[in-house]
């Protein structure tokens, strides 16, 4: 580097810069360019050793990175099998977090069950005299009980009284139903009947002996058959045309 | 005073597995205190300088290798401590969430609550004019005034032509003379 620091004409033109002393005014702490170079040089040093770190300062062995996938995979089923085999016997969800607890409640249930014989107490010689008491009282009501109550369906008489009962209102109803239906019934209260019932009898037997022939008679006075309106028909219809003739 | 090394001469041994370390140290030893005030006049803290400067010479050691010399190892090496004071300024901007012009301010009262300023009243002044500059002039006029760098050095170290260079000292120098008549 060439330096002409007495080439400095152009200062003339500006006279105010020109009375400046042109020396340096800043100054750095004593000794600093001293150990300036030492500084400089540790820092490359670290800069170095910063950069080759990855390289050098931590090795991995030769195609750690490209077996790391499958390595971790293996890990993770070996992991897991392990984990698997932990589990041969399980215990429901969050059991051991109410465990504790359980055992508690287990504890006061169990000691309140034994305080209870002090609690409720019994005269003595209870237990003894129990069994009798409760056998007298047993067998004793169960005589009481023979001499009361009775079963109102278990004779063999009042079983066949029901039967006959019933046979005799199923007959009674039977026979009534065919004697209303009957031909004696239906003409006793037929109008012919009715009226002929309100002529005296000795009406009748003039009316008879006079107008009628035998074969009337027969046929209306036979109280062997009751009157048919068909053989009536017939026999009167006989009778005319006999008469006719 | 030390004799100092050629830049050919440390490229050289840099070449050499076996030399690199002590070109290395011959290259700290001649740049370090040029590089440190470079980043100094820009970012004013020296706290902040320091850990530019280290920044700067890791970026060196990792990128020497691959220097060719169709540069000058020199302006090289003020290409990448300048690049690292307008990153570190943009980070200060961005973190305080403040337009670019206003860290000038944050740098001026850093600069007057600087334990490590030693200048007079004119020189605090000069240096308040410098931070009032937009930050390319504050480069071409700290590298003209206080390194004597030339033109064209300049233009390796910015990338920018020599007359635009030109232009932008002029600016800087007539706004600086302009802020020390002004305010008295």
């Amino acid at each position: 580097m060439n330096r002409d620091r007495g080439n400095r004409e152009w200062l003339n033109e500006y006279m105010s810069l020109k009375q400046v002393n042109p020396n340096n005014p800043f100054t750095v702490p004593e000794g600093y360019f001293d150990s300036l170079d030492e500084q400089i040089l540790s820092k490359i040093k670290l800069e170095e050793m910063r950069n080759s770190m990855p390289e050098t300062g931590f090795a991995v062995p030769e195609n750690y990175f490209e077996d790391l996938a499958g390595n971790i995979q293996s890990r993770i089923t070996v992991e897991e099998a392990l984990d698997k085999e932990a589990a041969g016997f399980t215990v429901p969800d969050g059991y051991f977090d109410n465990l504790e607890q359980q055992i508690k409640s287990r504890l006061f249930v169990e000691e309140a069950l034994d305080a209870q014989p002090a609690g409720f107490d019994v005269p003595e010689g209870y237990f003894a005299d129990l069994t009798n008491n409760i056998l007298d009282k047993t067998t004793l009501q169960r005589a009481e009980r023979r001499g009361i109550v009775r079963q109102m369906f278990s004779t063999a008489a009042f079983k066949y009284a029901t039967a006959a009962c019933l046979a005799l209102a199923i007959g009674g109803t039977l026979y009534l139903n065919q004697a209303g239906n009957s031909p004696d019934a239906t003409h006793k209260n037929s109008f012919l009947h009715k009226s002929l019932s309100a002529i005296p009898v000795g009406d009748i037997q003039n009316y008879l002996q006079s107008h009628l022939d035998v074969n009337d008679t027969k046929t209306l006075m036979d109280e062997s058959k009751p009157v048919d309106a068909d053989n009536l028909t017939h026999d009167l219809q006989n009778a005319l045309d006999s008469t006719a003739q | 005073m030390p004799v100092q090394v050629e830049d050919s001469e440390i490229l050289k041994k840099f070449q050499d597995e076996k030399t690199r370390n002590e070109a290395f140290n011959l290259l700290l030893k001649k740049y370090q205190q040029k590089l440190y005030w470079h980043i100094r006049r820009m970012v004013i803290d020296h706290d902040d300088s320091d850990d530019i400067v280290q920044d700067t010479f890791v970026k060196i050691w990792k990128n020497l290798p691959g220097f060719r010399n169709d540069a000058q190892l020199y302006t090289w090496m003020y290409r990448i401590a300048t690049n690292e004071c307008i990153t570190f300024l943009n980070k200060k901007k961005q973190k305080n969430n403040i337009p670019l012009d206003d860290v000038a301010y944050e740098l001026a009262d850093t600069l007057a609550d600087s334990t490590y300023f030693n200048g007079d009243q004119a020189q605090l002044k000069l240096q308040q004019a410098i931070l009032t500059l937009p930050e390319k002039q504050r480069l071409v006029f700290n590298m003209k005034y206080y390194d004597d760098m030339k033109y064209e050095e300049m233009s390796d170290v910015l990338g920018t032509s020599v007359g635009a260079l030109k232009a932008s000292f002029h600016l800087a120098v007539k706004k600086i003379e302009s802020y020390l008549l002004s305010r008295d």
